[in-house]
């Protein structure tokens, strides 16, 4: 799941012309988990436009922003966004890109996007993958230290991890310290004493362009 | 005899360390360089520590060099690739650095410049590797080099004796390289004995962390800025309670560093901002 929140709307409304004609887009997939882009926080949004005085010509929850046949069926389904000049995207970046590409038109963000992450029992857990192309979370007991570490740490704590909380606050448990948990619970220590490689950032880069055929 | 040779001997050190300048101004360092004893084995020169930005520490190393000290050059991760690494390494030694602090680096979200972007493309364990492999005459990529270094790492430590974690972090360290170990503050010297007891099979010369402190400031300053360095509710009161704290401070470090003279491989000395009692505590503790 990519994990997005909503920016500050009092600022994104300062930058809208009343000149446009608005769209709203919200994502049925996480955007709606979340409870930043389903059709709660879109018709929210499309109210409080209207309530600007700005134009609101139509909006829709997509099934999956991210996927350009999820936006070709909302097209064919709904002709009044050819009267919308601007496209207010309820998704993560990945939505807001493909939308934008597939449109043609003026997108802009209502979210940012901040990690990929997932939820469990009402609450957001943050920052669980990195994207990095090169997984080695069974190393660190299910646990990754590239995602969950603010440093991206391989090879154990910093010295500011500290009663198992982190150096950036101690509101943020250290990822070292469960780690450490986890791997006592399993009777080997060897992830504190194995070296382990630097990451090798030249495989999140695909020097053959950005499609591939599925 | 050089700092080297001191830690390949096993012979005990004293080191200090001064800032870079927060701006072009070197005048403060200047002085405060010559109010560090010239007896001091080696002086730090911190690389935006705490992630507070000041002048390279690279760019300062010459203003170290016209006072004869010999330099402790810090290398942190936070703002550097393993290409920068290297190169500022190569360029280290150029100059005439011959000893290395490794350290990851403080997050920059702890800084005074909260929106940098952090790198730690490597990590302390992996530039003392690195250093290694340049030592050799190699790259990172294990290629050869037009003439390698040949300098002594070290890299620090919280020591405290219950911090499983820490201590596993410090023999990866010494398995990497780390020669010397300079360490965070020591207030509880029973407490520092037992971390030292804990260590006693690792091959690293370990160097105990003096913070002097001279007023209630200071001790604010600790509290609230170095989360992990613990100043005892005892050495409170006795600045508190003091008629003269500073001297009352140099007192305190003094009584700190005889206790560790004869249990580590030296003491570093590191106040917060300046170096007027270092002689007195040096000469106070028998070092001078």
């Amino acid at each position: 799941m990519i994990i997005s929140r909503q920016k500050d709307l009092a600022v994104l409304f300062e930058g809208l012309s009343s000149d446009d004609a608005f769209f709203v887009v919200g994502c049925g997939k996480c955007a709606e988990k979340l409870r930043v882009g389903g059709q709660r926080e879109v018709e929210e949004i499309s109210h409080r436009l209207v309530e600007r005085g700005l134009r609101v010509v139509g909006s829709r929850v997509i099934s999956t922003a991210c996927s350009i046949n999820s936006w070709e069926e909302t097209v064919s389904e709904m002709p009044e966004i050819d009267d919308a000049t601007v496209l207010l995207v309820m998704a993560c970046g990945n939505g807001v890109s493909m939308i934008s590409k597939a449109s043609q038109m003026k997108t802009l963000p209502v979210l940012d996007t901040t990690s990929i992450g997932g939820v469990c029992h009402g609450y957001i857990i943050h920052e669980q993958c990195a994207a990095c192309a090169e997984c080695n979370t069974h190393l660190y007991h299910g646990l990754c230290p590239t995602a969950q570490c603010p440093k991206g740490l391989q090879n154990g704590p910093c010295g500011g991890s500290i009663d198992g909380t982190c150096e950036i606050g101690i509101e943020r448990s250290c990822v070292w310290s469960q780690i450490y948990e986890e791997a006592e619970k399993c009777g080997s220590l060897k992830v504190f004493t194995k070296l382990h490689p630097p990451k090798d950032h030249s495989k999140k880069v695909r020097r053959e362009g950005i499609l591939e055929k599925i | 005899m050089n700092f080297r040779k001191k830690i390949e001997t096993g012979k005990f050190v004293v080191t200090t360390e001064v800032a870079p300048p927060r701006g072009t101004d070197t005048t403060i360092l200047r002085e405060e360089l010559d109010l560090i004893p010239r007896s001091v084995d080696a002086v730090n020169l911190p690389d935006n520590q705490r992630s507070i930005m000041r002048m390279s520490p690279i760019g300062a190393v010459h203003l170290l060099h016209e006072k004869g000290c010999e330099v402790i050059l810090h290398i942190t991760c936070r703002d550097r690739n393993r290409l920068a690494l290297q190169s500022d390494l190569l360029g280290a030694w150029s100059i005439g650095v011959k000893n290395i602090l490794a350290m990851t680096g403080d997050h920059p979200l702890i800084g005074d410049t909260v929106g940098a972007k952090p790198v730690y493309d490597l990590d302390s364990t992996q530039l003392l590797q690195l250093i290694q492999n340049l030592n050799r005459g190699r790259d990172i990529m294990n290629r050869q080099l037009e003439g390698g270094t040949d300098f002594i790492a070290g890299a620090v430590v919280r020591p405290d004796p219950d911090d499983k974690m820490q201590l596993l972090k410090l023999e990866k360290k010494v398995s990497c390289g780390a020669r010397f170990i300079q360490t965070q503050p020591v207030y509880k010297t029973e407490e520092f004995k037992k971390f030292l007891k804990k260590a006693s099979h690792l091959k690293t010369h370990i160097i105990a962390g003096i913070l002097p402190i001279f007023s209630l400031k200071t001790v604010k300053f600790i509290d609230e800025k170095l989360p992990g360095t613990t100043i005892p509710e005892e050495v409170k009161q006795r600045i508190k309670n003091s008629t003269d704290p500073a001297n009352e401070g140099i007192e305190i470090a003094a009584e700190i560093i005889r206790e560790l003279q004869s249990v580590a491989g030296g003491v570093h000395i590191m106040p917060i901002t300046t170096h007027r009692y270092t002689e007195a505590i040096l000469r106070r503790a028998d070092l001078l």
